[in-house]
């Protein structure tokens, strides 16, 4: 299978939303129960047909979680062609911090790109704390899943649109 | 380490070892088609890249410098210190989440309650800026280091060239030591058990060799780092001992005006053995003197140097021991060992060390004597001589004791001060025990200098009474040991 296209995604989103087990369970199928922070960036790869039954390779920059973007995380994003915005559906204020990110990364590259968002955690549906008419108004800025990385569910649908998203996107150059 | 590729990707050349950064399910291939994804990207994809995981466990600092037709990644080392980081951020963020949870258990148990105080807020923003302030400063240093590298690569033939370098370069290594110093002197790091991973010696030894070899040959010295062939592997807290190593060693140089600057790494039956030597006129002795002259550097030796304190205090987190040996030709050069309990084989698998503790103490033709009051303290010690494989007679009165003496049946002595209502140290002087006799004396905590909890002076370890399990145990392995 020869890959055709290359886009860099950065993950955004607060701690423990779910960044890390997100890719896990599509690179690898593989999820963890235990909460194990993030530090620094983990670079992983995953290849998927986009629209025209071309390959895509995404290259997933797992970024640590915060509220903001640091100088060390805004030198991460650089060259990014997608986003992959991440929140914990059971903690409402990581949606409102992911947006916050999206907004400060478009503010740093200079240029709008496109994202998704994955409210993660869907698997907990008892603490589940974004009402319906939260989702409705969110899905009108952008692409949203309601996803579980612990079940599966709805990952791999919302990292098709991403890669629908990021493949249509001008891929630039690559960097000197 | 300097890893560069071509233009179609292969790679051209590799300096350094690239194994350290190989771990759990990877292969060096893995590593290398990792750095080449960090090309990917629109325009400007960064050119340094602090803190990549870049397999199990093993962060580097990345620094990318492209040339016309290759790219030169150069990977400095952040294992440890994103290791320590994460345990950091681990805790922070566990704190937050447990009071966000609380917080909406309160919200939905009494919807229209004031809102909650934020106890662990504080301790968030000191974990965060904490974590800024190491990002901060290690990307620059990165860059600094990766362009003497590769200076050093081109420069072969330039001894000129090669000075401004290695001065560079020493520059780089200091700041980056003092970096971590000044986290350490302010507590954010601490050396302990919890922090251990596996240790390649002749890996490290090729690290120190990286490091300090140009910089010493600038200074027109020999730098050399011995490691016994077919050396174990060891289990020891890893950015603890390489920021002891990488601090005397930039001490040592400050003190070396000719000869060669010697460090020797052995894993002994008792622990990790290092020497460092300056051959033949060895250090004088005040060079190193305040290590082992001053109880606390950090406290009490203000304007000395930073790094020899915060060796210090991390040599006593590890409770090693620490001794300025005279040289026959002169001069004095640093001892210190490293308290071991496992090593592992060229397998990886970890087993217990074999401590060299006396056979006739194992091979119960002599027994320990546990003489100890309150008889709670009693039992534990005991405990933990049964564990060590020795057998233990408890006794609650001098004279059986003197008995056990007279039979020649006495090897080890646990003695608390008072015992039966009189002073530790009489009863040894009353015993007169021969001088091969183990002996640990449980004394009152202020009769103990250090914050190890435990001194040693020859066969007799004095121990804190208060003292903690794992003091207990590394004490009692040191006197039983000889």
């Amino acid at each position: 299978m020869s890959v055709s296209l290359s886009r860099k995604i950065s993950l955004l989103g607060d701690f423990a939303v779910g960044k890390t087990s997100t890719v896990a369970r599509s690179v690898r199928n593989t999820f963890s129960e235990a909460y194990l922070t993030s530090v620094g960036v983990k670079v992983d790869t995953k290849t998927l047909p986009d629209a025209e039954g071309r390959d895509l390779r995404l290259v997933l920059w797992d970024i640590a979680g915060a509220s903001s973007l640091d100088q060390m995380r805004a030198n991460y994003i650089g060259g990014s062609q997608g986003l992959l915005l991440i929140a914990d559906g059971t903690r409402a204020d990581t949606v409102d911090t992911v947006l916050a990110l999206r907004d400060q990364a478009v503010r740093l590259l200079g240029r709008d790109l496109p994202a998704v968002l994955i409210l993660n955690k869907c698997d907990l549906a008892g603490e589940w704390e974004v009402p319906p008419e939260r989702l409705r108004e969110l899905a009108q800025r952008l692409p949203v899943f309601s996803a579980s990385a612990r079940t599966g569910q709805g990952v791999e649908e919302a990292f098709a649109a991403l890669a629908s998203a990021v493949a249509d996107a001008p891929a630039g150059s690559k960097s000197p | 380490m300097v890893v560069s590729f071509g233009e179609d990707g292969e790679v051209l050349d590799v300096v350094g070892d690239i194994d350290w950064f190989v771990a759990g399910d990877d292969t060096r291939q893995d590593i290398y088609k990792r750095l080449q994804d960090l090309r990917e990207g629109w325009d400007g994809t960064p050119d340094i890249i602090p803190a990549m995981l870049l397999s199990q466990d093993r962060y580097a600092d990345i620094h990318i410098v492209a040339e016309q037709d290759s790219r030169h990644f150069v990977l400095l080392d952040a294992t440890g210190l994103m290791q320590a980081l994460r345990r950091n951020q681990q805790a922070s963020n566990e704190a937050a989440l447990l009071e966000d949870r609380r917080r909406r258990e309160i919200r939905k148990s009494a919807p229209n309650a004031s809102p909650h105080p934020h106890p662990l807020r504080q301790f968030r923003r000191s974990s965060e800026l904490f974590a800024e302030l190491i990002d901060s400063a290690r990307a620059p240093m990165a860059q600094l280091a990766g362009h003497a590298r590769l200076l050093q690569q081109r420069c072969k033939n330039d001894p000129a060239a090669l000075r401004s370098i290695a001065a560079i370069q020493h520059a780089a290594v200091r700041l980056d030591a003092l970096s971590t110093n000044g986290l350490i002197g302010l507590g954010e790091l601490t050396a302990g058990t919890r922090n251990l991973g596996i240790v390649d010696p002749s890996q490290l030894a090729a690290l120190l060799q990286e490091t300090f070899a140009l910089q010493a040959q600038a200074q027109g010295i020999g730098f050399e780092v011995r490691v016994p062939e077919g050396e174990n592997l060891i289990e020891i807290d890893t950015l603890a001992l390489r920021q002891i190593l990488i601090n005397l060693i930039i001490h040592a140089l400050e003190g070396i005006e000719a000869g060669r600057l010697v460090v020797s790494l052995s894993a002994a039956a008792q622990g990790l053995e290092i020497e460092i030597a300056c051959e033949p006129s060895g250090f004088s002795a005040d060079h190193f003197g305040p290590l082992v002259t001053t109880a606390d550097l950090l406290q009490s030796n203000a304007g000395g140097s930073l790094g020899l304190a915060v060796s210090q205090q991390l040599l006593q987190q590890m409770r090693a021991m620490v001794e300025l040996v005279s040289r026959r030709g002169g001069g004095h050069e640093v001892w210190i060992r490293f308290p071991l309990d496992r090593v592992a084989g060229a397998e990886g698998e970890l087993r217990v060390l074999e401590s060299s503790l006396p056979a006739a103490l194992l091979n119960g033709e002599k027994v320990a004597v546990v003489a100890v009051e309150p008889a709670q303290r009693a039992s534990g010690v005991a405990a933990l001589l049964v564990d060590l494989g020795v057998p233990v007679v408890p006794v609650q009165d001098i004279e059986r004791i003197e008995a056990l003496v007279r039979d020649g049946a006495l090897g080890a002595l646990v003695l608390s001060s008072p015992f039966a209502g009189s002073n530790g140290r009489e009863i040894l002087k009353r015993l007169e025990l021969p001088a091969e006799t183990s002996v640990m004396l449980l004394t009152p905590a202020d009769e103990v200098p250090g914050r190890t909890g435990w001194m040693r002076d020859r066969n007799c370890v004095r121990v804190a009474c208060d003292a903690d399990r794992d003091t207990l145990h590394a004490a009692l392995r040191s006197v039983l040991a000889g």
